[in-house]
């Protein structure tokens, strides 16, 4: 079963593809004009879209060029479905970064093979992929960045994704995605069970309008010891459970956090670029290779957190003596997106700093 | 219901074109076929809505959207249709006929495609000037531009302005 998002002006085309693709057993929305559909789709996130051309407001060409210039709809099969049915207008369709094209004149029941055909296989990577981000120094946007990073894991790889902030206290994750936690990551691991289920874990969750689901941090300020021999067999299911797991962790290497490293496939260290952060970075390399931990594993990303002073690249580089993944530009955004509850990805997916996590992503799990 | 093209609000989609603009438009038509709004003598105009305009130069590039409009049928050169029935009418969709191929010239545009024609021979005179219709059915359709002639347009049904007609070629059945 696919969820489908269609849009068209005409009422009655709208109901007669409804009722076809739920006959097929799609779950099926509907949309009458492509700005609001692409409002719907960023909060549906389908996966396919089938998109009229003759619309009031904007066209089904422009439709598929603005929804292609967001990273969460760069793989997202877009049908153009039109009573235009010349070879240009195909042509024009493609051009303007349609899948496919069908005419208007094709029946219901032949539409519906023809879009189970272009529906996506299962191209989902292999099942628990973790990735843990941190740095050593604070205030380099780990926590922007994790939660950013979720979210285009979501949107891009349209699978299971979590967001496990390990902060025992205090962490900002959630009020970065604008939700309000009934439960915490220090409640979870305080339950008796030696080994976690998803049963035992789901009720500890808050579902995000972009499918993320968040195991937040406590709230409230607590002196309760963070039992970290908990930690361990948490991620573990937490592996088996998701496709992605995203973990913005503590930036000191000191426990509970170190035994979390290990168990990590990639390792995202933040750092900004200025000398402290390097010379923290520099440290965090020195105890993750003391970890054990497979120097390959470990990425680098510059974010660049004020606008101004930054050091160069090459110069950020040499001094670590390692390549530097990524680097994500400055941008003044951020901070309204931290402010409203809406991250940057959702907020304003066409900025610098989103496309880079956008293509971050995609390096990680190419 | 055979497509998803007509729907029950008795809308047909089609393309319009005059000498220099497709206008891919829809016309309420109801119950009739569009042949037989395009028939109708009450009026001289064809009142159409969601109107997309294109160029002749760059017909996949829409450059006007408007919601309502009336194009003069005098002025219309041909309408391409998606659907063949559309160009028929209600009064003669039975008849038996034979395809007879053709050559239309029409300004800016040569037409090839069939016609439904009876048993006896071709007479070209009698076909643009005896019947009560203007817009003369031409099925299996290929238009293509005279000036630009990359510019192409193809489908099932066209309807013809007679009165744009310069030369009409066929071949006897």
């Amino acid at each position: 079963m696919a969820h489908i998002l269609i849009i068209d002006d005409d009422q009655d085309i709208l109901r007669l593809l409804e009722f076809s693709f739920k006959r097929s057993g799609h779950s099926v929305s509907i949309s009458s004009n492509g700005v609001q559909a692409l409002t719907q789709a960023e909060i549906e996130n389908p996966d396919l879209i089938i998109c009229d051309v003759m619309m009031p407001k904007m066209t089904g060409y422009d439709f598929c060029k603005q929804a292609r210039s967001k990273p969460q709809f760069r793989e997202t099969p877009i049908v153009i479905f039109s009573a235009r049915f010349q070879p240009i207008d195909r042509q024009t369709a493609l051009d303007a970064g349609a899948t496919d094209y069908l005419a208007k004149t094709v029946a219901p029941d032949v539409l519906v093979s023809r879009i189970e055909e272009l529906l996506p296989k299962n191209t989902a990577p292999t099942l628990g992929k973790t990735v843990g981000l941190f740095s050593m120094k604070g205030g380099t946007g780990v926590t922007s960045l994790a939660v950013n990073l979720a979210i285009a894991l979501k949107l891009v790889h349209k699978t299971s994704t979590i967001l496990a902030d390990l902060a025992s206290v205090g962490g900002h994750a959630a009020l970065m995605l604008g939700v309000r936690p009934t439960s915490s990551l220090p409640k979870l691991l305080s339950t008796d069970e030696p080994n976690f289920t998803l049963e035992m874990i789901q009720p500890h969750l808050v579902d995000h309008s972009s499918g993320v689901q968040l195991l937040a941090s406590l709230p409230v300020f607590s002196e309760a010891v963070f039992p970290k021999n908990r930690l361990e067999p948490l991620i573990q299911c937490l592996k088996s459970t998701f496709d992605f797991t995203v973990l913005d962790v503590p930036h000191l290497l000191e426990s509970p956090s170190s035994p979390v490293v290990a168990l990590l496939d990639k390792i995202i260290l933040v750092l900004s670029p200025d000398m402290p952060s390097i010379q923290s970075t520099v440290i965090a390399l020195q105890g993750l290779a003391r970890l054990g931990v497979d120097e390959h594993k470990i990425n680098l990303v510059v974010n660049q957190i004020v606008p101004h002073h930054s050091l160069p690249l090459q110069t950020i580089q040499k001094v670590v003596k390692r390549p530097v993944l990524m680097a994500v530009p400055f941008e003044p955004e951020m901070v309204r997106a931290a402010n409203s509850g809406k991250p940057l990805l959702l907020a304003n997916p066409q900025t610098p700093a989103a496309a880079a996590i956008g293509k971050l992503v995609d390096t990680l799990f190419k | 219901m055979n497509t998803v093209r007509r729907t029950s609000s008795g809308r047909v989609t089609a393309d319009f074109f005059t000498s220099s603009y497709r206008f891919s438009a829809s016309i309420i038509v109801y119950k009739r076929r569009l042949v037989d709004v395009l028939a109708d003598r009450m009026t001289d105009y064809l009142d159409i809505v969601d109107i997309y305009i294109s160029r002749i130069n760059a017909p996949g590039d829409i450059i006007a959207t408007y919601q309502k409009g009336s194009l003069v049928k005098n002025e219309i050169i041909f309408i391409l249709l998606s659907d063949e029935s559309e160009g028929i009418s209600k009064e003669r969709f039975y008849t038996t006929r034979d395809d007879i191929p053709l050559f239309i010239s029409v300004p800016s545009f040569e037409i090839l495609g069939q016609l439904k024609w009876g048993t006896k021979e071709l007479d070209i005179k009698k076909l643009l000037l005896a019947d009560t219709q203007n817009f003369l059915p031409v099925s299996e359709v290929t238009a293509t531009n005279s000036l630009m002639p990359t510019v192409k347009f193809q489908g099932p049904m066209a309807l013809v302005n007679k009165t744009k007609v310069q030369v009409l070629c066929g071949l006897n059945p």
